[in-house]
């Protein structure tokens, strides 16, 4: 596993306690986005370096920028069928464009469509969907911040299963080895240094309720 | 191993009912949705689609301000006030969730199960399909979603 961690006692007081940010693990041109799945799905991305096998390019699938929403998904990776937590490594213009073209899953959520006739007619035509979750602690319990979720299908699943994960890391052993540090106060837990990522186009910012850069 | 929603089955007529529509939706999803909501509308029927909301423009603003900074738990335009789901969402939600509809079959003489299979995780979420059992009538019971079984008691919805 090769991100930087720092610890989450530390990291959190860096981080907002409320509202809808994209907390992620990012550097200058790169973003990191989780998934959890069954080994063979995993095994197989991890040897060809892209998702295929049993891995369907038929359906909508979902990543999350947020690591400690993917740990209480998974159950720190001790759910049936997401012993295999994957870290995806991608272009920031690429996950920028995914933002961009984002539909919010709700009609409730659809601030800057016209009207609810606007939002089903833009659900129907993009391929990426975007849904504010409640955030968790490490011990699972929900928290006041909400965090990302895109789900991606046809053209779009195509480029990020095949050509734009530049980088597929298996978390599995990290994450069993920080699984009892996430108890009680979670003091001495490590996990992948998270910042508020922020949106560069305020349009988009905007349009999906975060703050932009340079706010 | 696949994940449910569990309700309590008070009425044979309306798990009927339930099985029917979640048929079509299982046709839908696996091929290019084609039903327009005017048809999914008359298929759940008159009295399944007073359990979804048509929201002022008031509270849906209301509503959007609260996503931004209170967790669902403590909406108080949500569960508090009474707040459902759109119909359209509901089915968007099913539509995008990365899982296969399984079925709907009784476990026990007062129980049922709305199984479906996480093909990866996340999924997209489980908040649509327990809208679906409540809009026949049914009170929720139970959740796997694939992080184990958890309990709703009486009045947690």
């Amino acid at each position: 596993m090769n991100l930087a961690t720092a610890p989450y006692l530390e990291q959190r007081t860096r981080w907002p306690s409320a509202g809808r940010h994209i907390l992620a693990h990012y550097d200058d041109d790169t973003i990191i986005v989780y998934q959890a799945y069954a080994p063979a799905i995993a095994s197989y991305a991890l040897e060809h370096r892209q998702f295929g096998g049993s891995f369907s390019y038929q359906r909508m699938s979902w990543v999350k920028p947020n690591f400690l929403w993917m740990m209480f998904r998974s159950d720190w990776s001790r759910a049936p069928g997401q012993e295999k937590v994957l870290a995806i490594r991608l272009r920031r213009p690429f996950f920028e464009s995914l933002l961009a073209q984002a539909v919010p899953s709700s009609s409730l959520l659809a601030a800057g469509h016209a009207d609810e006739g606007a939002w089903k007619d833009a659900v129907q035509k993009s391929n990426v969907r975007l849904q504010w979750d409640p955030d968790h602690l490490p011990s699972g319990a929900p928290c006041t911040r909400r965090a990302l979720q895109l789900g991606l299908r046809g053209g779009v699943l195509e480029a990020y299963g095949r050509a734009e994960c530049l980088e597929i890391i298996d978390m599995s052993e990290f994450v069993a080895q920080q699984r009892e540090n996430a108890r009680g106060d979670a003091h001495g837990l490590l996990m992948p240094l998270e910042r508020v990522y922020r949106v560069p186009d305020k349009r988009t910012a905007s349009a999906i309720g975060v703050p932009s850069e340079d706010t | 191993m696949s994940e449910y929603v569990e309700f309590s089955v008070d009425s044979e007529v309306r798990l009927q009912r339930l099985r029917t529509v979640l048929a079509v939706l299982q046709s839908e999803k696996r091929g290019e949705p084609h039903k327009s909501t005017a048809e999914l509308e008359a298929l759940f029927g008159s009295d399944a689609m007073e359990h979804f909301d048509r929201p002022s423009a008031a509270a849906r603003e209301r509503r959007r301000e609260d996503l931004k900074t209170k967790p669902v738990i403590e909406l108080p335009t949500a569960n508090a006030a009474g707040a459902r789901w759109d119909f359209d969402s509901m089915i968007h939600g099913i539509m995008d969730g990365d899982y296969d509809l399984i079925g709907c079959d009784r476990v026990s003489d007062s129980r049922a199960q709305l199984e479906f299979f996480a093909n990866g995780y996340p999924y997209g979420g489980v908040g649509a399909l327990v809208a679906l059992a409540e809009a026949f009538g049914f009170k929720v019971t139970g959740i796997e979603d694939g992080t184990g079984y958890v309990p709703v008691s009486e009045g947690e919805r």
